[in-house]
This record gives C-alpha cells, sequence and structure tokens, in this order.
C-alpha cells in the first residue's frame, strides 16, 4: 500500500544520505539515468586490493532511489566488483518478494515497493550504478 | 515549424491556419479517444515535401525495378493496416468534443483551475510554472513543491485517488531552465468537479506533511 512506502525509517534512510557527495581521486565512476521518470545517480568508488574502500553518490531523484543510494553507501564497503554485480540481482529479486541478501536488512523497508513495479527502477539505480563503477575500477 | 498540440486540442477549437504552423500533431488519448492512434496536420506543400518514413502497403505510388514513386499524402504517411479500430474510436471521441458546448465547458474547467490555483498558492514551498491567472492559460497546472520529487507526490497522490503526472515530462532541458528535477502537473478535464480539485489539495497537504 501507498501508505507503507513511505514509512518513517525510509525517510530517515534517505535523509542520512550515507555516503552522499564525491571522491577527490575515484577509481571508478558510472552516471546512470532513468529515462522513464529522471532519476539520475553518480556513483564513485575507490578500491583496495579488489574491494571497496570508499563511496560516494550524489544522486538527484526521489526518495526511494535516495533511500537506496543511502543504503549503498551504509554497506557498500567491502564488496568486491563480482559481489557489486551479484547484489544488483539480489535487489531486483527482493523487489519480486525473496528475502533481502544477508547483511543488507534494510532492504525490507523496499518491500511495499513491490506491487509498484514502475518504482523498481527507482530503487535499483543506485545498485546498477554500483556494479558499474565498481566494474570500471576493477 | 511542427506544434505539439496534445495539451490543447481538447479545449477549445484550433485554426491551424491562424497558428501559421507547417504542422500540428496531437495524440488520440490526450482528446478522450484511444491510445495508440493521433493527428497530424500539415500544410499541404510541407507534407508533399516530405519522403515517407516508413514502407508497407498502401503507401506506393508505383513499385518498379527501376523506380518507385509514392502515394500522395497522406497516403504516403499510412503504410500497412492502420489501426482501424483506433481511428474509428478517435473519430468517435473528436465528433463528441466538437458537439460539446464549448464555451460552458471552458467556463467550468478554469473554475475549477482557478479553485485549484487558489488553493496551491497557499502551500508553503510550492512554485507555480506559469501565470496564476486562469484567462492566461488553459486549465493544465504544473507546480513544483520545494523538498518532494514530483512521483513522490504523484504516489502520494494516487493513494488520494488523484490521477496527475509527474516528472520531467521528456522536457528536461525546460526543467533545467526553471532549475528543477521535475514538476507536477494536473491537467483538468470536464468530468472533473470541485470534489476533485479538492482531493488533490488534500493529497498534496498530506505528502507535504509526510514527505518533507
Amino acid at each position: 500500500m501507498n501508505d507503507d512506502l513511505y514509512q518513517k525509517a525510509l525517510l530517515d534512510l534517505a535523509k542520512a544520505a550515507h555516503g552522499a557527495g564525491s571522491l577527490p581521486s575515484p577509481d571508478g565512476t558510472a552516471l546512470r539515468d532513468s529515462p522513464l521518470c529522471g532519476d539520475r545517480v553518480r556513483m564513485q568508488v575507490a578500491l583496495e586490493n579488489g574491494r571497496i574502500k570508499a563511496i560516494a553518490h550524489e544522486v538527484k531523484g526521489c526518495l526511494l532511489c535516495r533511500a537506496a543510494a543511502s543504503l549503498v553507501g551504509l554497506h557498500g564497503i567491502g564488496l568486491d566488483a563480482a559481489q557489486a554485480e551479484a547484489l544488483r540481482g539480489q535487489v531486483a529479486t527482493t523487489l519480486a518478494g525473496s528475502p533481502p541478501p544477508s547483511g543488507w536488512p534494510e532492504l525490507a523497508l523496499f518491500e511495499p515497493v513491490r506491487p509498484h513495479r514502475n518504482r523498481h527502477g527507482c530503487v535499483l539505480l543506485p545498485f546498477e550504478a554500483l556494479a558499474a563503477a565498481t566494474h570500471e575500477a576493477d | 515549424m511542427l506544434l505539439d498540440g496534445a495539451q490543447a486540442v481538447q479545449h477549445g477549437p484550433v485554426d491551424v491556419a491562424a497558428l501559421g504552423a507547417d504542422f500540428y500533431a496531437f495524440s488520440g488519448h490526450k482528446a478522450f479517444g484511444p491510445t495508440g492512434v493521433g493527428v497530424l496536420w500539415g500544410k499541404a506543400e510541407a507534407l508533399a515535401a516530405l519522403p515517407p518514413f516508413h514502407g508497407g502497403g498502401g503507401m506506393i505510388g508505383r513499385v518498379g525495378v527501376e523506380q518507385t514513386t509514392y502515394a500522395l499524402p497522406p497516403r504516403r504517411f499510412e503504410a500497412g493496416t492502420p489501426p482501424i479500430a483506433q481511428a474509428i474510436g478517435l473519430g468517435a471521441a473528436l465528433d463528441w468534443l466538437c458537439e460539446q458546448p464549448w464555451a460552458a465547458m471552458n467556463a467550468h474547467t478554469a473554475r475549477l483551475a482557478q479553485r485549484l490555483i487558489d488553493g496551491l498558492a497557499v502551500l508553503p514551498g510550492l512554485t507555480f510554472i506559469g501565470p496564476r491567472e486562469t484567462a492566461q492559460r488553459l486549465p493544465i497546472v504544473a507546480f513544483d513543491l520545494a523538498g518532494i520529487h514530483p512521483h513522490d507526490a504523484c504516489q502520494v497522490l494516487d493513494a488520494h485517488g488523484v490521477a496527475v503526472r509527474g516528472g520531467h515530462h521528456c522536457a528536461q532541458p525546460l526543467m533545467e531552465f526553471f532549475k528543477l528535477q521535475g514538476a507536477v502537473r494536473a491537467s483538468i478535464a470536464p468530468y472533473n468537479d470541485e470534489a476533485d480539485i479538492d482531493a488533490l489539495l488534500a493529497g498534496l497537504k498530506d505528502a507535504i506533511g509526510r514527505l518533507r
């Protein structure tokens, strides 16, 4: 239901904007646009020994997109390129009804988005940008 | 010059000759007709100067090994089996529109637009796009709510039973000009009434209370 979509925990996550900003010397940068709704995410990562040691993102988008980007900033440190790529698919399956992947319990906040398929892209966009930026850096 | 009349044609007769455009286009579903069909009007000489954009039955003059000629407009642009059902539906919708008492219909929608504009004007952080006087605009009201993304506003409005358009409207350069991510656009039609406007305003107050 729409009433559940904007629960306080999700609003707080978006407001916290974990990882918002830019990196001085990123190893990988990806810009992703959602042509349907206009959301735009620029994701930057720095790697150490093949794993993400720093993340920064700039988001022009809706609350769902901003909350998802904040979640990437909260838990994305330590992933390697393969894990970042796998995460993108896991988020998609979570939106389709599977339980959230291990280490990402806050993805459950997006459960009410499930019936709103036109909003799935808003949640996925930061994860797609993370996978692309990490792939570029690897 | 091609003029997009999708937001205008359902609000009154259009004198395409007086507009001075070479082409005038609108989509069927914006004129209370079916989706997947629309209208392109063009000056005869402008249409004749255009090559076909699509091949198929019905658009040829004569096909030869050395040379192929094409039918005169409009058949030149109507290749293959046309969307027959949609065209008949659009014809019915336009016939219905043409039979309506435009003055009364537009007075009704202008009154509703003014009610909406007056209600919007007192909402905190709201920016109008376009003039506030209904005499200077059609009953289509676009606006931005500071700190609330248009899609989030639309989602909350949806829960209030109100359907509006939100986003960049495929006009990103215009949004950049206004320094906006997007806008919410309420289009008022003759079937709307005061309760619809009040539901929209109540939904926006709810969005402001919950999302800002």
